[in-house]
């Protein structure tokens, strides 16, 4: 009797839960065929996700991270991307042809607004099983008084579909924005008054134009004559002077074209590769800047960013000040994630699908109230919950990325140093020709001479 | 699919071995789509975004798939839902829910018992557009287990055993979680039709 009863009363609930198949669509069999190609991909690429934390954003932001790494490929990004113009000119100083570059350089510094396409490709083979190969193609336009615009087109190596993407650099609105419309996600980057600078600092070359011809000075270069490109009649210069880089071991070969009547650029190429890790796997990257537009009139409704209503994205704010506290705060709040400082490999470039993957196997009281707090979340509700919780991170990242870039002999130990090694070195950087500043592993910091420090650093791995 | 399917394809994946991507695949892109097209209703577009969004994402973690904390079809879905929840957060006219709530309030009838099972609603209740969005929003609603397991006993008239073995558990655990999760339906779609009628939330 109750089991005939249970049946009637799973019929009924099934003619009422069937109510929502009526209208439902059978599967599109074309569709999930692509589809099965595409997830396939996706899967043996063990692509990390966009812009920040979406899914297919994080992938670009890996990417773009392997790009911020290198002095080399730094160029491809759409912030410096015209500053390259100036840094491709550097490597070049006086000619015995008819161009002298000084006046090319004199000729860019009156441009107020260049519109150009570039490519960049990077390779490496760094994991013999997976190849990496990445193609972006974009048009950038250029202000010098409102930033810098850029649509990237990231193409897929394996002929599928590709991602695009807009970004802004918007120096007087202190904020950077990338836009992905196929996910319908931004992610936007907002910065205190003193972000210019420490962009400049970043990326030392577009400093002052000054300094950057000062230091030209320092570099060879040979002339490849005149030629005709595309019509026009051009002259070429070519370095391969690998210290103008910086980068580990680099081979350089770059080469540029100037317009013999305007004196602006025509081509821009850049063949280069550097060491990219100690077994000396080396990484590739193709950069060239063509179809130069030089003074193209702009408005300030060029540079402003259209994000729909139903877009969804995260808002990462950077902190004021990024100082060796700030360094101090990222590198306790790394240690009370993990139970131990993170890796040299991963503070930075700092990602946060990197730190997710950390933290799965972490068991520390704060990832674990972590990972309880982001359960059920959306990613761009994880997004945004990391944004804040994770600055310290990104400030650890910023304040060790300035230090390299200053070249101020940074050193970091975190691989062997715990918390516990209060006279270990875990972190150091020269402050001057006699001092270094080191974090021990208790984090508590001192200045010390040459000599002690390298008393201190004897017993450490090199 | 069984457990040792199961262990089989997760074992794969952590290898990043491609062919136990396309054996999940293939096992579940059907399904994954009849699932999430019956919670999205005529709405072929979100449906496709929808599917392509779980897979996509199931791909990029599924390294990380542990079979200790559920089975593949389970975890799946449960990226699904997500997708799914953002989709009716973002997209899915408040209007079109105002206006089942107002139908169903309008019914008359023994809805409690229709509720309940122990009573069958009037054909033209249950071919109504109205009720198939109510039913939507109470499922969408739900946990991703109580989903998997409601669709797959009421929907695709799976038998528990079967069922108990798409999800790696036992019939008894079945029996006993299909019993919450037809509580939690009703619980859900009564407090969704009560706040149409302006009525105070009642605990079932």
């Amino acid at each position: 009797m109750r089991m005939r009863k249970n049946k009637k009363s799973d019929e009924n609930f099934t003619s009422l839960l069937s109510a929502m198949d009526r209208q439902a669509v059978p599967p599109d069999q074309e569709f999930l065929k692509q589809l099965r190609e595409r997830s396939a991909r996706e899967f043996a690429s063990g692509a990390p996700d966009v812009f920040v934390n979406t899914p297919k954003s994080i992938h670009i932001a890996a990417l773009r991270s392997i790009i911020m790494k290198s002095p080399i490929t730094k160029l491809a990004t759409a912030a410096v991307v015209i500053i390259a113009c100036l840094i491709g000119l550097s490597v070049w100083r006086g000619t015995e042809s008819g161009i002298a570059l000084a006046d090319v350089l004199a000729r860019i510094e009156q441009v107020k607004a260049v519109r150009y396409k570039w490519t960049n490709e990077i390779a490496h083979h760094i994991d013999p099983d997976k190849p990496y190969h990445v193609e972006i193609r974009a048009t950038s336009l250029n202000s010098g008084e409102y930033g810098t615009k850029s649509n990237q087109e990231w193409l897929d190596p394996n002929g599928g579909e590709s991602t695009f993407a807009e970004e802004y650099f918007l120096p007087q609105k202190k904020m950077t924005i990338g836009i992905v419309p196929k996910q319908k996600k931004y992610t936007r980057k907002e910065f205190d008054d003193g972000w210019v600078e420490r962009m400049q600092k970043a990326n030392p070359d577009i400093k002052d134009p000054l300094a950057f011809l000062k230091g030209i000075l320092k570099y060879k270069y040979e002339s490849l004559g005149r030629s005709t490109m595309d019509g026009i009649e051009v002259e070429g210069f070519r370095t391969t002077d690998p210290n103008h880089w910086g980068g580990k071991n680099p081979q350089v070969d770059i080469k540029i074209w100037v317009d013999v009547k305007t004196r602006l650029p025509v081509r821009y190429d850049s063949l280069a590769s550097e060491e990219v890790n100690q077994r000396g796997d080396k990484m590739r990257t193709h950069f060239v800047m063509h179809d130069f537009q030089w003074d193209v009139p702009v408005a300030a409704a060029d540079f402003e960013p259209i994000i729909p209503e139903d877009y969804t994205g995260t808002v990462i704010k950077y902190p004021a000040h990024i100082t060796e506290e700030t360094a101090i705060q990222g590198l306790k709040v790394w240690v009370e994630l993990l139970g131990k400082y993170p890796d040299p490999e991963i503070i930075t470039p700092f990602q946060v699908t990197v730190l997710r993957s950390a933290l799965e196997t972490s068991e520390t009281p704060a990832a674990l109230r972590l990972k309880e707090e982001i359960k059920g979340l959306t990613e761009d509700e994880i997004g945004n919950k990391l944004a804040d919780f994770l600055m310290p991170i990104r400030g650890l990242d910023k304040f060790y990325r300035c230090l390299q870039f200053d070249k101020k002999d940074p050193a970091y130990y975190g691989k062997t140093v715990t918390p516990k090694d209060a006279d270990k070195v875990l972190m150091r950087w020269k402050v001057s020709d006699n001092e270094y500043r080191v974090i021990f592993g208790d984090l508590h910091a001192e200045t010390v001479t040459p000599e002690k420090l390298a008393e201190l650093e004897a017993p450490l791995p090199k | 699919m069984d457990k040792q399917t199961d262990t089989e394809i997760g074992k794969g994946l952590r290898q990043g071995n491609r062919d136990a991507w396309l054996k999940l695949y293939d096992l579940y892109a059907d399904k994954l789509w009849h699932n999430v097209a019956r919670l999205m209703g005529d709405d072929p577009a979100s449906v496709a975004d929808i599917v392509q969004e779980t897979f996509l994402a199931a791909a990029r973690s599924a390294g990380n798939f542990d079979p200790r904390r559920g089975c593949i079809w389970v975890w799946l879905w449960a990226i699904a839902k997500r997708q799914v929840a953002l989709h009716y957060r973002k997209c899915r006219p408040d209007a079109a829910l105002a206006q089942a709530q107002k139908w169903w309030t309008s019914l008359n009838g023994q809805k409690d018992d229709w509720l309940k099972g122990t009573e069958k609603p009037p054909v033209e209740v249950l071919e109504s557009r109205e009720l198939a969005e109510l039913v939507r929003y109470t499922l969408e609603e739900l946990p991703a287990e109580y989903q998997v397991l409601l669709m797959a006993k009421y929907v695709d008239g799976a038998a528990v055993q079967e069922i108990a073995d798409q999800v790696n558990g036992s019939s008894i655990a079945v029996r006993s979680k299909l019993a919450r999760a037809r509580k939690a339906f009703r619980g859900v779609f009564k407090r969704l039709t009560r706040r149409a009628a302006g009525m105070q939330e009642v605990a079932l």
